[in-house]
């Protein structure tokens, strides 16, 4: 083995493409996508509806439904997730990363308490009960729950959907995980449970070194609690960099269209809405997939489909990045 | 000067089971002028979507009183012509619209449906007006022969508007009915609101959690928590100096570039 100065990433996905089974055939929900996190870093996957952001993921833990076509490279820590053993996948998911749902009430049995929910993993682990109930409890408080023996004795349905997505973070941190993947966590919650559950995670994130991966609609709040954002579209990855710039200087014309979509707080005025819907992969056109709903669109965009480089200080996947590089500076606005 | 719509005094209690009650709604009373827009803001448990229900009369008040160009309204007065006379008065869009709309109708029949039963018996005139109400909504004369499986969210949401404006309404009900729509096509139908607001001289009490759609799309606006308003005032009054600190929570909580996120013990 060789000694190598830099150590491999966290997780590694290259030149991503996957096609999912549908009826006889397939059907490409990811084209084109490519990033990479370090040990404690955080990553915004933003996008819409079909845009891939989910699949991104689930294929990143090969966690895809049978009979999908994965083509690229994942690697986390340098190994090839594609070639670990059954047994190597399982303890990879169960000790190394933590999955958090958009709603915790569809992954937490409604007929068991909390505390045997948190409990039975550490317990079928071998780990006591006195112990396991002490862990469980300090976890508990460890995300913001002040009478963690009381919530250990209640039932799901007793627990509002805010504090059930703490228990959930709970359950997650269990096992240490170094990678925590929240999907949409807080799209069902109210604004000021919103902020609670983010400041959780942000806060595990700085003091405990676990790496993030948000996926989510909203650039503001990816902007806000990560430190790159990734945009997606139609499967691919549109562009890519620091959260700040991406937010105040994005280049694609779909980051930037988004942007200004988000009604703002402070002011009003009349939206610049993309025209159009979102489209998914398999209806994506043959060149640049945004191509139908650009502004910006030349003859080239619809004829060749442009990969990601570097411009700026992003990676933009833009035949017309550089001019279109005039930084465009919006006011704060955000969904609530 | 009369107000178009007026809600006095409402106060909403349900029986739990054990006997207990639970006060959904305390004493809120609002009013909406002709063309006026106010938006009712919140989280869940406010008491928001109760207050638009019991003024769209889809669930009656336990005490309190609804007024259209002050006459009375009482929900529990089921004769059908009660009903046709509020149905002009108010119409309700709702976040899903997949819940409102028949999946076995073509989109022109069920907006024709609507129009037989508020007497409009030509069926030449329905064709005419349901087409010219897809254009009001932007929609192209295809999405008319299409049922609502084959639609996309957006395209559902302009045809549950659509509907509602069939019977000419003066007051549209919208609860977070742009909430459940991805951002680049919620911007397109908070732009479609506004323009249909000023052509068809339209009064919206807007339901909402969201207060950039808020800022947006009303001129007043009205804070409720836990059943009771804690603040109301022009948009643009209550959004840049809010009075209540719960208003100025709601602010704080919303994501922008330096947001420094808190967490409170629950």
């Amino acid at each position: 083995m060789s000694v190598t100065e830099i150590p491999a990433p966290l997780l590694e996905v290259r030149d991503l493409a996957v096609d999912l089974p549908v009826g006889k055939g397939h059907r490409p929900v990811i084209t084109d996508v490519s990033f990479s996190l370090r040990a404690g870093e955080s990553l915004g996957l933003v996008g819409e509806s079909g845009s891939g952001k989910s699949m991104t993921v689930r294929s990143a833990l090969r966690l895809l439904p049978a009979g999908s076509r994965v083509a690229g490279s994942i690697r986390w820590e340098g190994e090839d997730v594609y070639a670990m053993s059954r047994s190597r996948l399982r303890s990879w998911h169960a000790s190394e990363v933590g999955f958090i749902h958009q709603d915790p009430r569809a992954h937490i049995n409604p007929l068991r308490t909390i505390g045997d929910f948190l409990t039975e993993g550490l317990r079928a682990s071998g780990v006591g009960r006195r112990e396991s109930v002490e862990k469980a409890e300090a976890l508990l408080e460890r995300v913001g729950i002040t009478e963690p023996r009381t919530r250990m004795r209640q039932y799901p349905h007793e627990l509002s959907g805010g504090l059930l997505q703490r228990v959930m973070i709970a359950s997650v941190l269990l096992v240490e995980p170094k990678l925590i993947i929240a999907d949409e966590p807080t799209t069902a919650l109210d604004v000021t449970i919103q902020e609670s559950v983010m400041a959780i995670l942000d806060d595990l994130r700085r003091h405990e070194g676990v790496s993030l991966v948000m996926i989510t609609h909203d650039l503001d709040l990816a902007a806000a609690v990560t430190d790159r954002i990734a945009v997606v579209y139609a499967g691919q990855l549109v562009e890519e960099g620091a959260s700040g710039s991406i937010h105040t200087e994005g280049l694609h014309p779909y980051s930037v269209g988004l942007l200004e979509s988000r009604p703002s707080t402070t002011r009003r005025q009349r939206l610049r809405a993309i025209p159009g819907r979102p489209v998914a992969a398999f209806e994506a056109p043959p060149g640049c997939v945004f191509v139908d709903r650009c502004a910006h669109a030349v003859d080239t965009c619809r004829e060749e489909r442009p990969s990601l480089r570097p411009v700026q200080r992003q990676l933009v996947a833009c035949h017309r990045a550089e001019d279109l590089q005039a930084p465009v500076v919006l006011a704060a606005g955000g969904a609530l | 000067m009369v107000e178009q719509l007026t809600a006095r005094h409402l106060r909403k209690e349900y029986r739990l089971r054990g006997g207990e009650t639970l006060v959904a709604v305390h004493d809120v009373s609002f009013s909406v002028s002709a063309g006026d827009s106010l938006a009712i803001v919140g989280e869940s448990g406010s008491g928001k979507t109760t207050c638009a229900r019991i003024v769209a009369g889809l669930e009656p008040a336990t005490s309190g009183t609804v007024l259209f160009d002050e006459q009375e309204v009482d929900a529990a007065q089921a004769r059908v012509s009660a009903r046709r006379w509020r149905a002009r008065q108010v119409q309700m869009v709702f976040q899903d619209p997949y819940s409102s709309l028949d999946p076995r109708q073509s989109v022109n029949d069920s907006v024709s449906e609507v129009l037989a039963a508020h007497g409009l018996h030509d069926r030449r005139e329905r064709a005419a007006r349901t087409a010219d109400l897809l254009d009001k909504v932007g929609l192209p004369e295809r999405v008319g022969r299409s049922k609502p499986k084959q639609l996309s969210g957006g395209q559902r949401q302009r045809v549950a508007i659509m509907k509602a404006l069939a019977v000419k309404p003066r007051l549209l009900i919208l609860d977070e009915a742009v909430s459940a729509l991805d951002v680049s096509v919620q911007a397109q139908v908070i732009n479609l609101l506004s323009d249909l607001r000023a052509s068809e001289k339209l009064a919206f009490l807007f339901i909402s959690h969201d207060l950039g759609v808020v800022r947006q799309v009303s001129d007043r606006v009205m804070v409720m928590r836990h059943g009771r308003v804690v603040e109301e005032g022009s948009t643009d009054a209550v959004l840049d100096a809010p009075s209540d600190p719960y208003t100025q929570r709601l602010l704080d909580a919303i994501p922008r570039p330096g947001w420094k996120p808190v967490a409170r013990a629950v």
